[in-house]
């Protein structure tokens, strides 16, 4: 699985980071930088919070 | 927020089917459970057109949030200038700060203030706003109850920002009334005397910072610089007056949807005493159900919207609640889940002008029930006053009267 990230979309709010902190981190300015992260089995499931957590529905996972 | 003029009929291009008077100020819907008389709204058409938008003469409204985040995330196409229109009200032409800005200004003032309310800005401030909140509470614990909007929720937020500008914290009352005639005064003349008051209050502390700075956020902003240009004097204003009507009464009346919600729910009061932890989790949750800011946008050229044409100079106003509860979306349910496994809103908004101050209101949201929790006995509300909700650009609870023993 792997993480995409609209660029365009993502405007920093974060979130991704503080309920999933397990596989997303962003950047100096709060933007999303897991673009094209591959996410281990065992972290599936938190890659999922993250999609679902961002209000500008900028994530979405790759199989 | 100023209310200049009141209803106009609809303009042509508005198909009479969706034109709708709706008072978000005082409709009794709005006034008995605003959160309940917004979700009310998902049943009409996905975008109508209110003749009652006191601010702007009519406006679109838009209750989904697939159309919310079309609309905010392209600012080329619908404006944030002039959306609170607080200069305008006093004569006068300085913008708020981000909050009225379009790109390329937007996002060259957004890197500017985000750095001065980030999460290292929040974090160093986190001890005192929780002394803040600490004493406040002493102030009314052995009462046996309070009216929570006045006592605290009102009073909280005002201290922290008054903290965040380096100002004396006995100046705190007068913004304060300042806040409360700026939302609430139903005379115009009063609204006008208090925006001309908060922003002379501004002008003065400017002018002494420039004379003899000090560390605090003016003397940042006095420093600071936007393509290699210092700041000009209404550019400094707009940022401060952005501050201030920004973080004050949303944070409040958040908190009031939030301790209402505690009053009338004690076994949710039991879990975030053996669960403190569970704190940021409800505040979120919270927010979501209780989305309380409307924002406004002009459209700059015609475009569609949700299948409906919008004309060049329409306003388009945005309940954040209405894209928080969208049935359409997964989590648009009114019921509150403690346990929901990821929690999505809109209660800072989305695009571009996402709330700067988020940082800074979730840190306050979650001290003040962590200390609530900590400090006090359970409560709930009180059957010597009544609960009560106010309408407007900021869905307000009005009154919480609250007892516990």
């Amino acid at each position: 699985m792997i993480v995409k990230v609209d660029r365009a979309r993502c405007q920093g709010h974060g979130r991704c980071a503080v309920e999933a902190p397990g596989v997303y981190v962003v950047d100096a300015e709060g933007y999303c930088a897991s673009d094209g992260l591959l996410v281990p089995a065992s972290r599936e499931d938190e890659a999922r919070i993250g999609v679902e957590v961002c209000p500008e529905r900028a994530i979405r996972l790759e199989a | 927020m100023p209310i200049p003029t009141g209803v106009r009929a609809a303009p042509d291009h508005v198909p009479p089917e969706l034109v709708r008077s709706f008072s978000f100020y005082d409709d009794p819907a709005i006034l008995a459970d605003p959160m309940r008389a917004l979700s009310g709204l998902h049943d009409g058409p996905r975008i109508f057109w209110n003749t009652i938008n006191p601010r702007h003469g009519g406006s679109w409204v838009l209750t989904r949030a697939a159309d919310i985040r079309h609309v905010t995330a392209r600012p080329e196409l619908f404006s944030n200038k002039g959306q609170f229109n607080m200069a305008g009200f006093i004569g006068e032409s300085w913008d708020m700060i981000p909050g009225e800005l379009d790109p390329p200004d937007l996002q060259k003032f957004r890197k500017l203030v985000g750095a001065w309310l980030g999460p290292p800005t929040v974090a160093a401030m986190a001890d005192q706003i929780r002394a803040r909140a600490a004493d406040l509470i002493d102030e009314v614990a052995g009462l046996g109850g309070c009216e929570f909007m006045s006592a605290f929720a009102l009073r909280f937020p005002v201290s922290i920002f008054v903290d965040l500008m380096g100002l004396p914290q006995d100046h705190a009352p007068m913004f304060l009334q300042w806040e409360h005639d700026i939302i609430h005064a139903p005379n115009m003349a009063v609204r006008a005397a208090a925006i001309s008051a908060v922003a002379d209050y501004l002008r003065r502390c400017l002018a002494e910072r420039r004379r003899k700075p000090s560390g605090d956020l003016f003397s940042r902003a006095i420093l600071s610089e936007v393509d290699g240009v210092r700041l000009s004097d209404d550019q400094i204003l707009g940022i401060c007056f952005m501050l201030f009507t920004g973080g004050l009464d949303t944070v409040a009346s958040s908190m009031g949807f939030q301790f209402h919600f505690l009053a009338e729910h004690p076994e949710v009061q039991a879990r975030l005493k053996t669960e403190p932890a569970l704190a940021s989790r409800f505040v979120e949750e919270l927010l979501r159900a209780n989305s309380v800011v409307v924002v406004h946008r002009v459209a700059t050229a015609d475009s569609e919207v949700g299948g409906v044409l919008i004309r060049a100079g329409d306003w388009i106003a945005i309940p954040t609640a209405l894209g928080s509860l969208d049935p359409e979306d997964a989590q648009g349910s009114a019921t509150v889940d403690m346990d929901r496994r990821a929690v999505r809103h809109m209660a800072f908004g989305v695009g571009p002008h996402f709330c700067l101050g988020m940082h800074l209101a979730r840190r306050e949201l979650v001290i003040a029930v962590e200390e609530w929790s900590r400090r006090m006995p359970g409560f709930r509300t009180s059957e010597d006053g009544e609960v009560t909700f106010k309408g407007g650009g900021v869905f307000v609870v009005d009154t919480l009267p609250l007892t516990w023993s």
